[in-house]
């Protein structure tokens, strides 16, 4: 089992070429800028988005979510390789996930490097914890690693 | 070094301070930008597989901090993606295999 569910990961990470054209990132953004809360918006725009209200909006979402993945593009349009290698990952484990599109916002996106003392996205919280990125994750999940600790909070 | 040619002044970087920083058994500097959406000769895209005593003992997540924070100029430079392999050499003797990277969607501009 577990071995066709890898198999099928594998090519699911490299079957994802050409489908940029798919993707304009207009798309994108529209999808993901709905997704930030309204009173988020508001207060960013009440604090002209200072770093200190990113921080603490990325508080908010890591707190508030088990398994949170900061990523370019959105779960079903994501806009780098990377960024959906992850979301191929979680998505073969079924474990509830949210993510949060950083080309949706630049106060993020900066904000989030800043945050996990890490230069790249996508960024993965796993219970408030900093995880690390794409290469970490796969091979977490190829150790069987990331099944056990995704099954662990997810049953919390 | 690189996947075409010569490595660039980039690739050279990495690899001079890679070297100075963890003094590896095994060093590669993958220059995979031509598999990206950026013009010809780039140098924005890399994986590195470095193989280092000073790994031994180290966790994942550490690992490749350290190899994030001895790049940390570059990274805030051109390049925008590094995938990283980093092992000691005991790991690396247990398995060498080297994933691919991810195809580029295209969406990832700096």
């Amino acid at each position: 089992m577990a071995v066709v569910m890898r198999a099928r990961l594998a090519l699911a990470l490299l079957g994802v070429a050409g489908c940029a054209a798919l993707h304009p990132t207009g798309a994108s953004r529209l999808v993901a800028s709905r997704a930030v809360p309204r009173a988020s918006r508001a207060r960013m725009e009440l604090a002209q988005a200072g770093a200190g209200d990113a921080n603490e909006r990325i508080g908010e979402m890591i707190g508030s979510n088990k398994i949170m993945v900061f990523m370019k593009g959105s779960k079903l349009m994501p806009q780098c390789g990377f960024s959906n290698a992850v979301v191929q990952v979680f998505n073969s484990l079924k474990v509830p996930y949210a993510t949060f599109d950083v080309l949706s916002d630049p106060d993020i996106r900066q904000g989030i490097k800043e945050y996990s003392s890490w230069p790249t996205i996508p960024q993965v919280y796993v219970d408030g914890e900093f995880i690390g990125g794409c290469d970490i994750v796969v091979e977490m999940y190829q150790k069987g690693e990331l099944q056990e600790l995704a099954a662990r909070v997810s049953a919390e | 070094m690189s996947t075409a040619g010569a490595p660039g002044p980039v690739a050279a970087a990495i690899a001079q301070k890679l070297s100075a920083a963890f003094v590896p058994v095994h060093l590669e500097v993958r220059n995979e930008s031509a598999s990206h959406n950026v013009p010809p000769g780039s140098e924005t895209h890399f994986k590195v597989v470095i193989v280092s005593d000073k790994f031994e003992g180290a966790k994942l997540l550490d690992r490749h901090r350290v190899v994030n924070s001895a790049l940390a100029s570059e990274l805030s430079g051109d390049v925008h993606a590094l995938s990283i392999v980093a092992k000691s050499p005991s790991q690396w003797a247990q398995s060498s295999d080297v994933a691919p990277s991810p195809k580029c969607l295209g969406g990832s501009k700096k």
